[in-house]
């Protein structure tokens, strides 16, 4: 409880720091009408007062603060809806993207690092902690591209003697009907790009974890009790060697974010990050503000979410 | 009869890193992919460093016997061996030439904004540390800001700003270091705190202070030589980072900006040539790719050799 009301504070420490980063920067919120040539001199000042911008900086903070709470997130101009119903349209579409790629990591990636762990200094070890190597230095977008290239592009010949192409742009080839086989083609390689990074992450994770298990004296009396290897790993092991697996995802979920700007922006894929990045290029404050303000919340639930679960499956942690 | 007092036992050595050159080189040269890492990296250097002359081509000049398509690498066509050995990109500019020209921006980007985010970051660090009390309080709040703010959406809106208030050409190499060193430092913050807030208990510390030494040269001449260790780890495997953060920023159109080749805004047109010229897209994120493991394997590596008990 003590920890929840502590981020009370600390997200308002985060509007704090926006508002100051974004108004204070040059241009600030008028920036997308400065390069305008038919708004005059005279148009900005009257603006600047109409929307009461001449005010003192935390007076215009409150301002803004007591319309954040009601719900008002302001006007975005680039796309000339309030900013919250932008975001909202766009949230459906990003989030089906991020859940189903954070399905396939925590899949993924479990399943990896139990396989290395049991078979330490295997060939088959060697491999996967290789590979995830290599998921870790792999730049998103560069992967999405040769993502691209392979599926989308040329098509991988299989032996079988027919090509897989996959496409790789849009969220349905008919966005007017719902089509559950269309949308989850079209989920494949923007779930498989975004989910490199966890994947590697998760299965180094989990590799660690294990073999930390592996070694306790409660394993070793499950081994002399005569039960067999399976039942001493999916018994004893996992559920303990998960606990620290499981926060390592709820802190990390945050980032799926960064991955879904680039991942969005490669395949078309029509959610915030995609919104964010027009934003940028039309300098859209209101709705940049919006969307960091969104992301920071999400960062900051998914790091009580991991204290609070921690607690949960560790009895010996106490949660405050 | 004498009483028995009860005995303190004698203070355990605190659990810090025995530093010691001769284990620490030993340690690191039976890392194989650490020492790989370090070879191909010293080769990257060098290949940046030497970019004019190892570069066939100036990298912004536009081959006249470019015709509108891509020209292809040497393995595709080989009349071409003698002339674009890589290709070039889809205004014919020399694909060989612009990744050489790129490796400089990339790894001096690297290098310098983390150059930047361990000053500001220690600094933070160890104020924190050593001060303790409300300093620290305010100092570790401001950190947990930057820290709940995740770094690209952050990196680009103020790029987009600055982009935004003269132009695009303004987002320089200086302005793009400065970004993103003025906004990665928490890590290193919070990791500098953790080493002096036991630092500054330790008995060295106090025999500093008896002798009446200034809190800086406490902080600079005592405690920060024994913080360095985990320092340098993190900051190798944060070069890593900021490479593919500066080409991602530079894919995106917010970061380096043409015709200044990076390697991030070399793909970024790449996209839309996906078809007809696979190679533009290919050899950048290799380039990125070969260095970004290298550094990353290197920094296994100094971890292993600096701090065994880690991990």
């Amino acid at each position: 409880m003590r920890r929840t009301l502590q981020a009370i504070p600390l997200l308002l420490l985060i509007s704090v720091i926006l508002f100051v980063i974004l108004n204070n920067a040059p241009g600030g919120p008028l920036a997308p009408y400065l390069q305008n040539p038919h708004i005059t001199p005279a148009d900005i000042a009257r603006l600047k007062h109409n929307l009461g911008l001449d005010k003192p900086i935390w007076f215009r903070y409150f301002v803004w603060l007591g319309h954040v709470v009601r719900g008002d997130w302001g006007y975005s101009t680039s796309n000339s809806e309030p900013v919250v119903n932008a975001l909202l349209d766009r949230l459906g579409a990003t989030l089906e993207l991020m859940g189903s790629a954070l399905f396939v990591s925590i899949v993924l990636g479990v399943a990896a690092g139990i396989v290395s762990a049991v078979y330490r200094y295997t060939f088959l070890d060697y491999f996967i902690t290789t590979v995830a190597f290599f998921g870790q230095s792999m730049p998103v977008f560069w992967f999405a591209l040769m993502m691209q290239l392979l599926f989308a592009v040329h098509g991988i010949p299989l032996p079988f003697g027919y090509e897989i192409q996959l496409p790789s742009a849009g969220i349905g080839s008919n966005s007017g009907v719902f089509n559950l086989g269309d949308r989850l083609v079209h989920l494949i390689l923007p779930t498989v790009v975004l989910s490199l990074l966890s994947v590697a992450l998760y299965s180094r994770f989990m590799r660690s974890s294990l073999l930390e298990v592996l070694g306790t004296d409660y394993m070793r009396t499950a081994a002399a009790k005569g039960l067999t290897f399976r039942a001493i790993l999916f018994k004893h092991g996992l559920k303990n060697a998960l606990i620290p697996v499981v926060t390592v995802i709820a802190l990390s979920a945050p980032g799926l974010i960064a991955g879904a700007i680039v991942t969005e922006t490669i395949f078309a894929w029509p959610g915030m990050g995609r919104l964010f990045i027009n934003a940028l290029e039309q300098s859209d404050i209101a709705l940049l503000m919006g969307y960091l303000l969104l992301v920071a919340f999400l960062v900051v639930f998914s790091n009580l979410l991991a204290g609070v679960l921690y607690a949960y499956l560790d009895p010996r942690v106490k949660y405050d | 009869m004498a009483t028995t007092y009860p005995v303190t036992p004698p203070a355990e050595p605190a659990d810090d890193i025995v530093f010691s050159r001769v284990t620490f080189w030993t340690r690191l040269r039976r890392h194989k992919l650490a020492m790989a890492g370090f070879v191909v990296l010293a080769l990257m250097v060098l290949a940046a460093i030497f970019a004019k002359q190892l570069s066939p081509f100036d990298p912004n000049a536009i081959d006249p016997a470019w015709q509108g398509n891509p020209l292809p690498p040497c393995f595709q066509n080989s009349a071409q061996c003698a002339h674009h050995l890589l290709g070039s990109d889809e205004i014919g500019r020399d694909l060989l030439s612009r990744l050489l020209f790129g490796a400089r921006i990339s790894l001096t980007v690297g290098v310098s904004a983390v150059l930047m985010e361990v000053i500001i970051g220690t600094i933070i660090g160890a104020i924190s540390g050593y001060y303790g009390g409300w300093i620290d309080f305010v100092l570790m709040r401001l950190t947990d800001v930057f820290l709940s703010i995740p770094l690209l959406p952050l990196l680009l809106v103020l790029t987009a700003i600055v982009a935004a208030n003269s132009s695009k050409a303004a987002l320089n190499f200086g302005v793009i270091v400065l970004i993103i060193g003025a906004l990665s430092w928490p890590s290193v913050a919070r990791l500098v705190r953790a080493s002096f807030l036991s630092l500054r208990e330790r008995e060295f510390a106090e025999a500093a202070r008896a002798l009446g030494n200034s809190d800086a040269r406490i902080i600079f001449r005592h405690l920060l030589p024994n913080a360095v260790a985990p320092i340098v780890v993190q900051a190798t495997l944060d070069v890593a980072n900021v490479i593919v953060l500066e080409s991602t920023l530079s894919f995106l159109g917010f970061g380096i900006q043409p015709p200044t080749a990076s390697w991030g805004n070399m793909l970024a047109n790449a996209q839309a040539n996906l078809e007809t010229a696979w190679w533009a897209a290919v050899f950048p994120g290799l380039a990125i790719l070969v260095t970004v493991l290298a550094i990353n394997y290197m920094g296994d590596g100094l971890r292993d050799a600096l701090d065994p008990n880690s991990r």
